[in-house]
């Protein structure tokens, strides 16, 4: 007779995968019967990527915070209308990415400042070498500066790289959740990816003449 | 190749978002080119910056605390007011649940009642119609215009009723066109005779006070003069 934690281990990582579909369609069909535990653990399981996303999308963690309760309600709301054997995270991150542009619209916070803006505004702070992450304090000091990067794209630039390179979704599925063509999210993609890298380079080169 | 399309395809490149093709035309020229070597690199880095620090600690708190708030709103949406709902926010203590049924049920009965009611007017309104005209002019109310309930219907159907006190004058006007003076009688209780100027009107109150017996007859004028 085969031990079950042998078999557990002979799994293979495609298996793991159906068997995590499984309890997520299980977890959905209960929660579209009015069962909040299920519906609890939908959340559990999504929370930790919805907010970040959300920060990623917004770069503050209250707004995020704010996004990803209004994601959880929507997503409650429209719980009937799932079909569990579609793809539900795609779906989440659909409703995160509306979310978070509803939120920044609303309280008009989504100002975008220029690379020119951000790099000249005096609050600009000096570049730390990646090798001294370990130190939180840097660490928040180096995500305030990702932020103020991720603030000079469009909203539409900073939903596709966000997707793209932070997620590390396929560019075809980052284009369906962003309802545009592969095209365009390229398009839009490139041009985030030369911003952010300019914006860096600004930032290391005016830490450098500060020093 | 030259630099400046190569320089264009490399934020793709980077992320591997080019097609096999574009793919190896660019590592061609990469080969060959310090500058965009350079390029492809800044944009290696850029990524890795990007992603080391783009992903904030969120602690258990903040967690648990979404999740409360995500309760809780969903406990807000499940009581929303319904109709039953509505109609006892009208009282200051919201009533039992059999209660609101037993109220609902009553509220039905109460309806229909008044259904059965408009309906009943018209019948009643016939019977007026058909009625001596004497009667109508009375200043109290006869038994059948008692029945004649209204404010109610009035307030149904305002139009139907003008309608029907229209209909009711019409017929007034023709009595009236007959030689009698209706001035008529103040009690309804006696058996009363009324003289006119050449008509005699007799009315007889039966026992049943619905029914009143009344007829015009030409005066004997002759017989005086026979005197
Ligand atoms: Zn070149």
């Amino acid at each position: 007779m085969v031990d079950a934690s042998v078999m557990t281990n002979n799994l293979t990582a495609a298996d793991e995968i159906a068997d995590e579909k499984l309890l997520t369609n299980s977890l959905i069909l209960r929660a579209q019967q009015g069962d909040l535990q299920a519906f609890d653990q939908i959340i559990i399981k999504h929370q930790r990527r919805v907010i970040t996303l959300a920060w990623r999308m917004l770069g503050n963690k209250d707004d995020a915070r704010d996004a990803a309760q209004d994601v959880f309600i929507r997503v409650y709301k429209n719980l009937s209308k799932v079909d569990p054997d579609r793809d539900f995270s795609g779906w989440i991150y659909r409703i995160t990415i509306n979310v978070c542009r509803d939120l920044a619209r609303a309280r008009n916070r989504h100002s975008r400042l220029s690379l020119e803006e951000e790099i000249e505004a005096g609050n600009m702070t000096e570049p730390v070498s990646l090798d001294n992450t370990e130190s939180s304090a840097i660490y928040n000091q180096e995500q305030m500066i990702i932020a103020r990067a991720l603030a000079t794209l469009t909203e539409k630039e900073r939903a596709a790289i966000t997707l793209r390179d932070l997620e590390g979704l396929p560019g075809d599925e980052v284009a369906r959740i962003l309802g545009s063509s592969p095209t365009t999210v390229r398009s839009q993609i490139s041009s985030a990816r030369s911003k952010i890298k300019i914006f860096r380079e600004r930032w290391l080169k005016k830490g450098a003449s500060n020093k | 190749m030259n630099c400046p399309d190569v320089e264009k395809l490399i934020p793709l490149y980077s992320g591997d978002d080019l097609d096999p093709k574009q793919t190896r035309i660019v590592e061609q020229h990469l080969d060959s080119c310090e500058n965009c070597r350079n390029q492809a690199r800044g944009f290696e880095q850029s990524a890795l910056w990007l992603k080391s620090n783009a992903s904030p600690e969120f602690d258990d708190a903040t967690f648990l605390q979404l999740r409360q708030a995500v309760r809780l709103e969903i406990a807000q949406i499940q009581t929303k007011p319904g109709f039953g709902d509505w109609i006892f926010s009208l009282w200051p203590h919201r009533p039992a649940p059999a209660l609101s049924a037993a109220a609902i049920i009553i509220l039905i009965a109460a309806l229909s009642l008044i259904i059965f009611r408009s309906s009943t007017d018209k019948n009643s309104n016939l019977i007026t119609v058909v009625s001596d005209p004497a009667i109508n002019r009375q200043e109290k109310p006869s038994p059948t215009d008692a029945l004649q309930a209204p404010p109610k219907a009035a307030l149904r159907n305002p139009k139907k009723t003008i309608a029907r006190k229209e209909e009711r004058l019409a017929i007034n006007q023709i009595g009236s066109s007959a030689p009698t003076d209706i001035t008529g009688p103040k009690s309804e209780e006696k058996t009363e005779t009324t003289s006119s100027n050449n008509m005699l009107r007799i009315e007889l109150q039966t026992a049943d006070p619905n029914i009143r017996i009344i007829w015009f007859t030409p005066k004997k004028e002759t017989q005086n003069d026979s005197k």
